[in-house]
């Protein structure tokens, strides 16, 4: 996402530190973490997915750009679990991005949690990618980096048939906070939802061009 | 310095000499060997198969020797055979090597009992096992080898800085030539190995590629390949016995790096490697630990056993502690050189595998596959498995196409709900998109579903649909 590439600056996403990605259900989120992950992976990195609530859709992961087969996924069952498993993945240092996805669980990470997890974050050099629903102050707090998703305003179209079809969406993303670049900065991306469903890329699917 | 000197032992008809031995009956019968289960290609034959050759399918070999038995190769027998053989040379020569099915050499330089007598000691050695054997000594392998062939089962000593001299009136085809290069030797009219040897390598260069190279230097007698020893597969293992039974882990640990880094320095010492390695508790608890990448390194073996002891539950009553490790291949020379960075980041994504697999359910830590052509139904379209080994995904390569090019344009990701959440019919509304029929399984139990693109009254984007069977509506996933 080049627009964001700009909006961050030239430091990007700061390596070794907590960034939040927040936003309410359907606000764009989980795409952008796609993104983050996508160039991990692009550059050889192995990165990981914490996925409490199993939403992670490897179509839509691997059409966003990621190499799954360097995605360690984690399906933890508790909080417990989840903390350990952010816990040891942050502490081995072989991860590059590890994004967990706290869903259900807002409250998951408390301030010691956040504490412990940004100082061996630190050591190893690994994006924490936390994305949550922006209620949790001691992630608040600890992220050095906060990126806040609007929402996606679909784009509907009237067909010649009569019927109608989404053709697409835009996401607006804006900076809450950074030690880089100026809070309050925004941009926004202009989407294209995939075919039928919009489940996943029917054509490339297909196609064959998803080799995995 | 005294010049080298290999001993060379080629033992004939390999293949059919080992079915004999299992089979003796067969013997004085015309036999051939077929290769693979469906024994499609013959590979060797007895003295008595007049008329059958190498390549011939089996029905063609009945056809041309009545009565001929074909049996399909023991490739484990030959293995078992050839490991006997070995065994009863190392009395002759230190260094011994197993090059291939029926062919060993052995180190001749500086025998004591001077070469013709270690050779017929060889070949009697064979002999006691039941095979045939021709056997050379010369200054390099391919000249040992040649010698030996052409013995025609007696022995043959080519002397020291006599290879050229010796292999010059030998046939071409002894080299071991590339597909077509034997029918373009024959065109340019050169048969024997001294002919090769006589030309400059330039234009041999110009006509054969890098390959010339390679003839014209076993064609003049220079084959400077050393000797691979074989190594026999030990596993290498240490103990610590207790005074009395601790219960604590930390002697644990304190004996566990001792017992492993005796381990490390035996693998080390014969430039040797482990990819894996097992820990037994009182002789009857295994903890196996799986290492990223196979090594001789004390500090990442026991860097790996520790999180793999300290993560279990409880802790009991230890007397003996026994770590074994299994050589799986030589050290690569002082790669750590060349490849540290990625040494070290395997070593740490082991031992961050090694955390997870600790801390949580290893059914847990899955890998992500899109198996679109199982199915076209969302909550099937993927296939998780368990991550089991490092390997898993430090052997991966990213191959071209398989990801989707960088500037492809930005579509909003959809978080699945598995299994699909049921919901309440949603209101007629003006934002909707569908329905789009999706129809499987009609062979068995057929699916039928109308999905839809809406927004809720929140405000998501959601994938929804209606179940044609049921009429009931379901929450597929959340586009976010």
């Amino acid at each position: 996402m080049p627009a964001l590439d700009a909006l961050l600056g030239p430091r990007g996403v700061p390596k070794g530190q907590l960034t939040e990605i927040f936003g309410s259900s359907s606000s764009g989120k989980t795409t952008l973490a796609l993104a983050l992950l996508a160039a991990c992976t692009r550059e050889g990195g192995i990165g990981a997915y914490i996925d409490p609530a199993l939403s992670l859709f490897a179509p839509v992961a691997a059409g966003a750009g990621i190499d799954l087969r360097r995605i360690i996924v984690v399906r933890p069952r508790d909080e417990a679990a989840a903390r350990r498993a952010v816990d040891a993945l942050v502490r081995g240092g072989a991860c590059g991005v590890v994004a967990l996805d706290c869903g259900d669980w807002p409250h998951v990470l408390q301030t010691h949690h956040c504490a412990r997890l940004v100082a061996q974050a630190e050591k190893t050099g690994t994006v924490l990618l936390v994305i949550s629903g922006g209620s949790n102050a001691a992630l608040a707090s600890f992220a050095s980096l906060r990126l806040r998703a609007h929402g996606l305003a679909p784009l509907w179209q009237d067909g010649s048939d009569g019927g109608r079809r989404l053709q697409g969406c835009v996401a607006t993303i804006d900076v809450a906070k950074a030690r880089s670049t100026s809070p309050g900065r925004s941009v926004s991306f202009e989407a294209a939802i995939p075919d039928v469903a919009g489940t996943y890329v029917t054509s490339e699917l297909a196609l064959g061009t998803l080799h995995l | 310095m005294k010049p080298r000197r290999i001993a060379c032992l080629v033992i004939l008809r390999f293949s059919v000499e080992v079915c004999l031995r299992a089979r003796p009956a067969l013997a004085g019968r015309p036999l051939a060997i077929a290769q693979g289960d469906l024994r499609r290609e013959i590979v060797g034959t007895s003295r008595d198969a007049a008329g059958v050759n190498i390549g011939m399918t089996p029905k063609q070999a009945r056809a041309a020797c009545l009565g001929l038995v074909v049996l399909a190769r023991d490739c484990a027998a030959e293995l078992g055979a050839m490991r006997e053989v070995l065994d009863a040379l190392e009395t002759c020569g230190p260094d011994v090597e197993g090059a291939a099915p029926g062919m060993c050499y052995f180190d001749a330089t500086q025998l004591p009992a001077g070469e013709t007598q270690a050779l017929g000691r060889a070949l009697a050695l064979v002999a006691a096992l039941g095979f045939t054997c021709a056997a050379a000594i010369a200054d390099d392998k391919f000249t040992a080898k040649c010698a030996a062939l052409v013995a025609g089962g007696g022995v043959s000593i080519v002397p020291a800085g006599g290879s050229a001299a010796f292999l010059a009136p030998l046939p071409v085809g002894l080299l071991p030539l590339a597909p077509g290069d034997g029918d373009r030797f024959d065109l340019l009219g050169l048969r024997t190995l001294g002919q090769i040897a006589a030309l400059p390598t330039g234009p041999l260069s110009l006509r054969f590629g890098e390959r010339a190279r390679g003839y014209a230097k076993l064609a003049r007698g220079g084959d400077d390949e050393p000797l691979q020893p074989r190594h026999e597969t030990v596993v290498h293992e240490d103990r610590f016995a207790f005074d009395e039974a601790v219960d604590n882990v930390e002697p644990v640990l304190f004996a566990l790096r001792g017992c492993i880094a005796n381990v490390a320095a035996r693998l080390a010492g014969r430039a040797q490697t482990c990819d894996r390695v097992e820990i037994v508790l009182n002789a009857d608890t295994l903890i196996p630990v799986i290492l990223a990448e196979p090594t001789s390194s004390a500090e990442n073996i026991f860097h790996l056993a520790r999180i793999a002891l300290e993560s279990r539950e409880m802790l009991e009553s230890i007397a003996v502690i026994t770590v074994r490790a299994a050589p799986c291949g030589q050290a690569p020379p002082q790669l750590s050189l060349f490849d540290g960075s990625a040494s070290s980041r395997r070593a740490a994504l082991a031992a961050t595998l090694a955390r997870l697999r600790a801390a949580l359910d290893p059914q847990d830590i899955v890998m992500l596959t899109p198996t679109p052509a199982r199915s076209r139904l969302p909550e099937r379209m993927q296939q998780a498995t368990p991550i089991a080994s490092p390997q898993d995904l430090t052997q991966l390569k990213c191959s071209a196409g398989a990801l989707a090019p960088e500037n492809k344009p930005w579509a909003p990701a959809l978080r699945l709900v598995d299994p699909p959440k049921p919901m309440t019919a949603p209101e007629q509304q003006a934002w909707c998109a569908g329905p789009f029929r999706l129809s499987e399984s009609w062979w068995e139990r057929p699916i039928e579903r109308d999905y839809y693109q809406m927004t809720d009254p929140a405000g998501a984007l959601l994938l929804v649909f209606q179940d044609a069977r049921d009429g009931n509506w379901y929450l597929q996933g959340v586009f976010d």
